[in-house]
C-alpha cells in the first residue's frame, strides 16, 4: 500500500524559519568563505574514517584535509586507542609518513630520520649530541583531539574543542545509534575537485524536488515516480545544526533486467528499504515509519552527509578549498559478498550511484558560474527544500556569532 | 588480448566471444571500456549476456570469492562488466551519462577487489 505524499507544511514546524527568498552571497564571496573556514570548519569535528580500517596496534592511515592543506596520520596506538597526529616532523616540518596506510612500530622521517612512537613521542634523534638543548618529551608529533562515534573516527583541529564529539553529534547522532555501520566493510570511494561551493554539493543530496527533472532517466523511477510526480520528500527533521531528509521510495517500481539481477544478487541492497531488511532501524531513520521510504540523508553540519538505507550506506565528505571549489569524497560501505554472485550486485550499486551523482555535478558547476557573477542575488526555496534553507540559516547564524 | 578459447567454464562458452572486450581486471578498466565502446557493442553484449546472466549468477552463487577457479573468475569479471554497462542501456541509451560530469573529474580511487574474499575493511 502506498501512503499519500507528504503535505506542504514542513517549514511551518520551525518558527525560526520563514518562506522568504534568501541572499546568495555566502555561495560565492571569498571573504565569507574565509569566515566560514575560521568560524565553522576550524571548530567542527571532521570524520576521517572507520575503526575497522585500523585492526591492530600500529595500523594507520593517512588522510588529507584539503580545506586546511593538512596531512593527518590516524593510528591505533599502543594502548589500543585511536590517535591522530599532524603528519609533520618536529625537526623541520617534513612529512613523517609517506605511505597512505599500513602498519608501523614507529614513524620515521625520511629527511634526517627523526622517529616517533605510536603515541607520537619523539624517540629517536640521530647524532643527538648536536642538539644540546633538545627537550624530547616536549616536541613529539602535534596531536589532534580524536574521538569515536558508532565506529567513525573524528578529529577536531582546535586545541580545546568547544563541544565533545557526543555533544557535537547531538540528538541526530543519538537517534542513529545502533545502525549496523560496522557491517559495511566492503568499501569503494570516488574523489575529485568540483567547481562549486561546498553548500551546493551538500544541498544536492538534501532535496528531492530535482529528482523528477534532473534525474528523469535514472533515479526518478525509484525515488519519485508516478505516485510522487513532484518529488516530495517523506519527511525532513532539523536537529541542532544537523538535519535529515527522508527520501521517498517507489514500492511499485519494476526493475529493468540488469537492475533486477543486481537486487536479487546483492548483499542486502534494496530499492525501498522499508520492511525489506532484516535489521531493526534506529529511531532516527525513517522516523515517520513510512512504507514508501528509500533512504535517509543525514547531514552532520557542516560537511558530512551520511546516506543510509537497507544493506548499505555511503558518506559524502565536502572539503571546501575556496568559495567556488570543493574537494568531494564519496565513500560507499557495502556489506561483504557472501558468495561470488553478490560481487555483481555490489558492482551495479557502485555504477548506478556514480552515474546518478555525475548527473548532479554538471548542474552544480553551472549554478556556481552564474551565482559568482553577483547577478543571481536571491534563491527561492520550496517547502521541501527546507534542509537547504536551514543550511543557509545555520551558516548565517555561525557567521554572525563573534 | 586474451585467448578467446576456454577462458570461461564450458557451460558458458557462448559468452567467450565477448571476453576480449569485456573480461577486464578492475572496476576502473570496466568503466573505461564502457565509455570508449560504441553503443552497438554495448547493446550486443547486453542482449546476449542478459539471456545467460541468471544462469551465470546462479552458478556463481554456489562459489566463494577468494577461492574461484580461473575460469569462474573470468565469468564473474564478465558479469561485472554487465553490471557496469547496465545503466548505459537501462538509463541513458548511450555509453556515458547524459549531460553528466566527465568521469575523470570524479574517479574511483578505492575499488572493491574483483575476486578477493571480503570481510575486512581496508584503509
Amino acid at each position: 500500500m502506498s501512503e499519500p505524499i507528504t503535505a506542504l507544511n514542513l517549514t511551518a514546524k520551525y518558527p525560526e524559519l520563514n518562506h522568504d527568498p534568501v541572499d546568495t552571497d555566502m555561495y560565492w564571496k571569498e571573504e565569507l568563505f574565509l569566515q566560514e573556514k575560521d568560524k565553522i570548519f576550524s571548530r567542527a569535528w571532521h570524520c576521517l574514517g572507520r575503526v575497522e580500517e585500523l585492526t591492530e596496534v600500529g595500523s594507520f592511515f593517512k588522510r588529507q584535509i584539503p580545506t586546511f592543506n593538512l596531512s593527518v596520520i590516524v593510528v591505533r596506538s599502543t594502548d589500543n586507542e585511536i590517535k591522530a597526529f599532524m603528519n609533520a616532523c618536529s625537526h623541520r616540518g617534513n612529512d613523517v609518513e609517506l605511505a597512505d596506510c599500513g602498519k608501523r612500530k614507529a614513524f620515521t622521517c625520511k629527511f634526517h630520520a627523526w622517529s616517533y612512537n605510536l603515541d607520537g613521542r619523539l624517540i629517536g634523534v640521530p647524532d643527538e649530541a648536536g642538539f644540546p638543548e633538545l627537550d624530547k618529551p616536549d616536541i613529539g608529533l602535534r596531536q589532534f583531539k580524536c574521538s569515536l562515534w558508532e565506529g567513525f573516527i573524528f578529529v577536531n583541529l582546535s586545541s580545546e574543542p568547544e563541544l565533545s564529539l557526543k555533544e557535537y553529534m547531538g540528538q541526530q547522532g543519538a537517534d542513529l545509534e545502533g545502525y549496523p555501520f560496522h557491517l559495511g566493510t566492503s568499501k569503494f570511494q570516488f574523489s575529485g575537485v568540483i567547481d562549486t561551493n561546498w553548500k551546493f554539493l551538500v544541498d544536492s543530496f538534501c532535496e528531492t524536488y530535482h529528482i523528477p527533472i534532473l534525474h528523469r532517466r535514472t533515479i526518478n523511477s525509484t525515488m519519485a515516480g508516478p505516485d510522487n510526480i513532484h518529488g516530495r520528500t517523506v519527511d525532513i527533521r532539523l536537529k541542532g545544526d544537523h538535519r535529515t531528509t527522508s527520501v521517498w521510495g517507489n514500492r511499485k517500481y519494476q526493475p529493468k533486467t540488469v537492475q533486477g539481477l543486481a537486487f536479487k544478487h546483492s548483499p542486502g541492497v534494496a530499492i525501498t528499504s522499508a520492511g525489506d531488511d532484516s535489521i531493526e532501524l534506529p529511531k532516527g531513520l525513517n522516523e515517520t515509519r513510512s512504507p514508501n521510504w528509500s533512504i535517509d540523508v543525514c547531514v552532520f553540519f557542516p560537511g558530512l552527509v551520511c546516506v543510509i538505507g537497507a544493506g548499505m550506506y555511503f558518506t559524502h565528505q565536502m572539503w571546501p578549498v575556496s568559495a567556488g571549489k570543493t574537494h568531494w569524497e564519496m565513500t560507499g560501505y557495502l556489506r561483504p559478498a557472501t558468495n561470488a554472485a553478490e560481487r555483481f550486485g555490489q558492482e551495479h550499486t557502485m555504477a548506478e550511484l556514480r552515474d546518478a551523482v555525475l548527473e548532479d555535478a554538471n548542474t552544480l558547476e553551472r549554478m556556481q558560474r552564474n551565482v559568482s557573477t553577483g547577478l543571481v542575488d536571491k534563491f527561492y526555496f520550496h517547502d521541501h527544500e527546507l534542509s537547504l534553507r536551514y543550511q543557509h540559516f545555520t551558516v548565517k547564524k555561525h557567521l554572525e556569532d563573534s | 588480448m586474451k585467448s578467446l578459447i576456454n577462458i570461461l567454464p564450458e557451460a558458458f562458452s557462448e559468452l567467450e566471444v565477448f571476453c576480449g572486450q569485456w573480461c577486464l581486471e578492475s572496476s576502473q578498466a570496466r568503466n573505461a571500456a564502457r565509455i570508449t565502446a560504441s553503443m552497438d557493442d554495448i547493446r550486443d553484449f547486453y542482449d546476449v549476456t542478459t539471456v545467460h546472466a541468471e544462469r551465470a549468477l546462479a552458478h556463481l552463487s554456489t562459489l566463494q570469492l577468494g577461492e574461484l577457479p580461473e575460469q569462474d573468475g573470468n565469468l564473474l569479471r564478465l558479469m561485472l562488466s554487465l553490471a557496469e554497462i547496465g545503466p548505459a542501456v537501462e538509463w541513458f541509451n548511450q555509453p556515458r551519462v547524459r549531460d553528466g560530469c566527465d568521469e575523470s573529474h570524479f574517479p574511483l580511487v578505492i575499488a572493491i577487489p574483483d575476486l578477493e574474499a571480503q570481510g575486512n575493511l581496508q584503509a
